[in-house]
C-alpha cells in the first residue's frame, strides 16, 4: 500500500505537468514552488546551523516547528480541489478500508515539494542542535515526528472541512484566503520590524517562542535543548507529548474519514430573504430600469464573488494601507500634510477596476446581448458598470481623506485633494469603458487565484491596459493639476470640489459615448472573445 | 398578400472560424406556432447556428428574419420577439433565481410589477419557487435550465431559440420543460431546438432539420421525413454511422 500510495501521487504529479490545458501555469506553479519552498528551507537550515547551540537558535527552532504547521494546517483549505489526494470521497467507490485510506493520504503527502521543504526545513533543528551526542540524537527524533504532526493535522483539516471544501462556499474561502496569505506578508512585515526597532528582535523572538514552545510543535522543537542542558527525562517527556500528539490526530483523522468518505456536499446556499435584485439600502440611490438592474448586479457580485471582493480590496484599501502606514511605521516616520493627496490614487486603482468589466462578467454577457444593445442600452450598461463602482469608491475615498487629514493634519488640503481625486475617477472610469470594450479578455473561471488573469499572455496585455488607462488620466487631468498648483495653490483647492466632479463627469461622459458606439457595434465580438475560456 | 406564416426565416447564412467553416451555408424556414427541431451530430454546427439567428455571433453571411425582421439590420426588434436559451453560455450566477429574473426584466425594461409576477409564476411553474432565493452558483443543472428557461420566457417572445434545453436534465425537469415549451407553441408561440435525442425530437418536433457539417441535409415535416422508420434510422443514415470491426468487443457479457 505505501508503495501503492508513492506510485499514486507520483503519476498525480507527472499527470498533472504533462502538457495539455494549464499545463504551463501548473508547471510554472510547481518550479516557482520548488524555488520559493527549497529556498526558504536551505535559507532555515543554513540560518540555524550558523546560530548552532545560542539562544536565538533554539527560540527560531520553536517558531519554525510552529509556522510549518500552522502552515500545513492551511494549506489543504487552498489546495483541496487541486489535490485529488486530499478528498476521502474521491476513492470512496474503491473497496478500501479506512486503514487503506489513511496511509494512501498519509505516506502520499510525504512526496512532493512542501514535504521535501518541510523536512529539510526541520534538518535545521538538527543543524542547530549543539555539539551533544544526546540532543542530536532527541533532534533526529524530533525531525520526523514534527513531519508526521504536520500531515496528520493537515490531512485531519481536510477530512474534517471536507463537506465544507467541496462546496461552493469553501472554493470561495479557499479563493480569499489564498489572497489574503499573498498578501499578508507585505502587511505583516511592517509590522514586524516596527516590533523589531522597539523591542529588539531577539526579545521578541524569545517571547513568541516561550508561549509556542507549550503546544505540541513548540516541545518537539525545544526537546534537543533540554538534552543539551543534561534534562534528558524531560527531553524524552516532550518527544512523548509529541508522539501523543500524533497518535491522537491519527485516530481523530481516522474517524473523521470515515464520515468524510460517506458525506454529501455541504447545503451550499441557505435561502436569503427575499430583498429583490436592488439591495433596500439602495433602492433611493439606484435609477430603475437597466442601469439600476447592472449597477445592482455589479454591487451583489462585489459582495457574493470572492475574486471581486479581493480585486477591490487590493486595489484600493491596501494601497492606502501602504501610503499611510508604512511611513508611519518607519523610523521617525511621520506622514506629511500633502498625502491627503493619496486619495486621488484611489481613485486611479477604482477606474482600473472597470477596465475588463465585460471579462469580469465573463459569457454571462450574452445576457446583456440578448436584451439588445443599441446606444440607449449600451449606454444604459456602462453607466451602471460605473455607478456600482462611484457608490463604493466615493465612500472610501471620502474615508481615506478623512483620515489622512486627520492623522497629518492637513485638512486644508482636503477639498483640493477630494475634487481632483474625483475628476481622476470620473475620467479613468471613461477611459476603462472604453478599454473594456476594445480590449475585453476572459478570465478563468472556477479559478482559485483571485489575482489570476489567465495564461497566454493576458497578465501583460492587462498591465498594458493599465498603464494606458493611467496615460490617459495623467494627461487629461494634468490641466487641473496645474490649476490646482499654478493658480489656485494646493491648501485652497476649494473650488475643485465643484470643478473636478463636473470636469471628469464631462470627460468620463464623452469617453462613455465612444465605449457606448464600440459596445453597441461590437457586442457580438466582445462576447466572442470572452467565450475563449483560458485556464 | 398574405401575411407570412414563418416565424423564422434562415438564408445563406455562413460562419467560419479561421480555415474551418462551422456553418457552411444554412437555410431554414420555421412555420410560425412550429415545434422545430434541429438535430446533428457534434460539432454539425447546431449551436454556431442558433447563435447566430440569436444576434450573439455575428454571421460572415446570410440573413436571419424574425417575424420578418432582420436580426442583424434591426436587433432592437428582432430580439424583442426572440427568447435564448443558449448552450455553454453562463448566467449571472451569484444572483439568485428570482434576482436573475428581476434583472432580465429590468434590462429588457419591463415595467417591475409585470416582472415580479411574471417572476413568480414562472418560478412556481418551473418548481423553483422553494429555490428562488438561493443563488444561481448552487443550483443543479436542471434547475439552471429551468431558470434559463425562465429567463428566455419572462418578456413573453414570439420565438423561443433553445440550444440543448434536454440536456443533463432529469426525467421530472424535463417533463416540466416539455409541459411549458408544449403549452407555449399551442398558443401560437415557436420553438427552435436542438437535440440530440432523437426520440425526444421525434415526439415533440413538427418539423426537423438534419444538419451535417454545418449544411442542412434534410429538413420537412417529420413524418415525411422519417417515412415510416423511426428518425434515429434517418438520422444514422443521413450523417453516415461508423460501423465496428468484426469481432471487436467479443469477449463483452461472454
Amino acid at each position: 500500500m505505501i508503495r501503492l500510495a508513492l506510485a499514486l501521487r507520483w503519476a498525480l504529479l507527472c499527470g498533472a505537468l504533462r502538457s495539455g490545458r494549464g499545463s504551463t501555469g501548473r508547471r510554472v506553479g510547481l518550479a516557482g514552488g520548488a524555488v520559493v519552498g527549497l529556498g526558504f528551507a536551505l535559507l532555515a537550515v543554513a540560518g540555524l546551523a550558523s546560530l548552532r547551540g545560542s539562544g536565538i537558535a533554539d527560540d527560531a527552532s520553536v517558531v519554525l516547528f510552529t509556522g510549518l504547521l500552522v502552515g500545513w494546517t492551511i494549506l489543504p483549505i487552498l489546495t483541496f480541489t487541486s489535490d485529488d489526494l486530499l478528498d476521502a470521497s474521491k476513492l470512496a467507490l474503491l473497496p478500501l478500508s479506512t486503514r487503506d485510506v489513511l496511509v494512501l493520504h498519509g505516506v502520499g503527502a510525504l512526496l512532493g515539494v512542501a514535504p521535501i521543504a518541510t523536512l529539510l526545513a526541520c534538518l535545521g533543528l538538527v543543524a542547530a542542535t549543539g555539539d551533544s551526542l544526546a540532543s542530536y540524537g532527541v533532534a533526529v527524533v524530533a525531525v520526523p515526528l514534527e513531519l508526521a504532526l504536520c500531515v496528520a493535522l493537515s490531512r485531519t483539516t481536510a477530512a474534517s472541512l471536507a463537506r465544507l471544501l467541496r462546496s461552493r462556499r469553501g472554493r470561495d474561502l479557499g479563493v480569499a484566503l489564498t489572497a489574503l496569505v499573498a498578501v499578508s506578508g507585505q502587511l505583516v512585515n511592517p509590522l514586524l520590524q516596527r516590533a523589531g526597532r522597539s523591542q529588539g528582535a531577539g526579545h521578541a523572538l524569545h517571547q513568541a517562542a516561550s508561549v509556542l514552545s507549550t503546544l505540541p510543535p513548540g516541545l518537539l522543537a525545544s526537546a534537543p535543548r533540554l538534552a543539551r542542558a543534561g534534562r534528558l527525562p524531560l527531553a524524552a517527556l516532550h518527544l512523548l507529548a509529541g508522539a501523543m500528539a500524533v497518535a491522537a490526530l491519527l485516530a481523530l483523522w481516522a474517524r473523521t474519514l470515515g464520515r468524510a468518505e460517506l458525506s454529501v456536499d455541504a447545503t451550499t446556499s441557505p435561502s436569503r430573504s427575499s430583498t429583490g435584485l436592488i439591495p433596500r439600502l439602495l433602492t433611493w440611490v439606484l435609477p430603475g430600469g437597466r442601469v439600476g438592474a447592472v449597477a445592482a448586479k455589479d454591487l451583489r457580485y462585489l459582495a457574493r464573488d470572492p475574486r471581486r471582493l479581493v480585486q477591490l480590496v487590493t486595489g484600493t484599501v491596501f494601497p492606502a494601507f501602504f501610503v499611510v502606514v508604512v511611513p508611519l511605521l518607519s523610523p521617525g516616520g511621520h506622514l506629511d500634510e500633502v498625502m491627503v493627496f493619496a486619495v486621488c490614487g484611489v481613485a486611479v486603482f477604482a477606474g482600473l477596476g472597470g477596465s475588463n468589466r465585460f471579462g469580469q462578467d465573463g459569457t454571462a454577457t450574452w445576457m446583456l446581448l440578448a436584451a439588445g444593445t443599441d446606444r440607449h442600452a449600451a449606454r444604459r450598461d456602462l453607466l451602471g458598470g460605473d455607478l456600482a463602482l462611484v457608490l463604493v469608491v466615493v465612500p472610501l475615498m471620502v474615508v481615506l481623506g478623512v483620515l489622512l487629514a486627520a492623522v497629518t493634519g492637513g485638512w486644508r488640503y482636503l477639498p483640493g485633494a477630494e475634487g481632483l481625486g474625483l475628476a481622476i475617477l470620473g475620467v479613468s472610469l471613461g477611459a476603462a469603458s472604453v478599454v473594456a470594450v476594445v480590449a475585453p479578455f476572459p478570465l478563468p473561471e472556477g479559478s482559485r487565484n483571485a489575482f489570476s488573469n489567465g495564461g497566454g499572455g493576458q497578465g501583460l496585455l492587462a498591465a498594458a491596459l493599465g498603464f494606458g488607462v493611467l496615460a490617459v488620466v495623467a494627461i487629461t487631468c494634468a490641466p487641473l493639476v496645474a490649476l490646482l498648483v499654478l493658480v489656485l495653490h494646493p491648501d485652497h483647492g476649494a473650488p475643485l470640489l465643484l470643478l473636478g466632479p463636473l470636469y471628469g463627469a464631462a470627460l468620463g461622459a464623452g469617453a462613455r459615448e465612444l465605449a457606448t458606439t464600440l459596445w453597441s457595434e461590437r457586442g457580438p465580438e466582445v462576447l466572442l472573445r470572452l467565450s475563449a475560456r483560458p485556464g | 398578400m398574405t401575411p407570412d406564416v414563418r416565424a423564422v426565416q434562415v438564408r445563406g447564412l455562413r460562419k467560419s472560424f479561421g480555415q474551418v467553416a462551422a456553418v457552411a451555408g444554412i437555410d431554414l424556414d420555421v412555420p410560425r406556432g412550429c415545434f422545430f427541431g434541429l438535430v446533428g451530430p457534434n460539432g454539425a454546427g447546431k449551436t454556431t447556428t442558433l447563435s447566430m439567428a440569436t444576434g450573439l455571433l455575428r454571421p460572415d453571411a446570410g440573413t436571419v428574419l424574425v417575424d420578418g425582421v432582420d436580426v442583424w439590420r434591426d436587433p432592437r426588434g428582432a430580439k424583442r420577439r426572440i427568447g435564448v436559451l443558449p448552450e455553454g453560455l453562463r448566467l449571472f450566477e451569484r444572483l439568485s433565481g428570482r434576482e436573475l429574473l428581476e434583472f432580465s426584466g429590468r434590462l429588457r425594461q419591463l415595467p417591475a410589477d409585470v416582472v415580479a409576477q411574471r417572476s413568480g409564476e414562472l418560478l412556481e411553474t418551473f418548481g423553483l419557487a422553494g429555490a428562488g432565493n438561493q443563488l444561481v452558483v448552487d443550483y443543479s443543472t436542471g434547475m439552471r435550465k429551468k431558470v434559463a428557461l425562465a429567463v428566455a420566457l419572462l418578456h413573453n417572445p414570439g420565438v423561443l431559440f433553445l440550444d440543448e434545453p434536454f440536456e443533463a436534465v432529469d426525467p421530472v425537469s424535463a417533463r416540466t420543460i416539455r409541459d411549458v415549451l408544449t403549452r407555449f407553441t399551442s398558443r401560437g408561440g415557436t420553438v427552435v431546438f436542438s437535440s440530440h435525442v432523437m426520440e425526444l425530437v421525434e415526439r415533440l418536433c413538427d418539423e426537423v432539420a438534419i444538419v451535417n457539417g454545418g449544411r442542412v441535409v434534410a429538413a420537412g415535416p417529420v413524418d415525411v421525413l422519417r417515412a415510416g422508420r423511426s428518425l434515429d434510422d434517418v438520422f444514422v443514415d443521413l450523417v453516415g454511422a461508423r460501423g465496428w470491426g468484426v469481432g471487436a468487443l467479443d469477449w463483452l457479457g461472454g
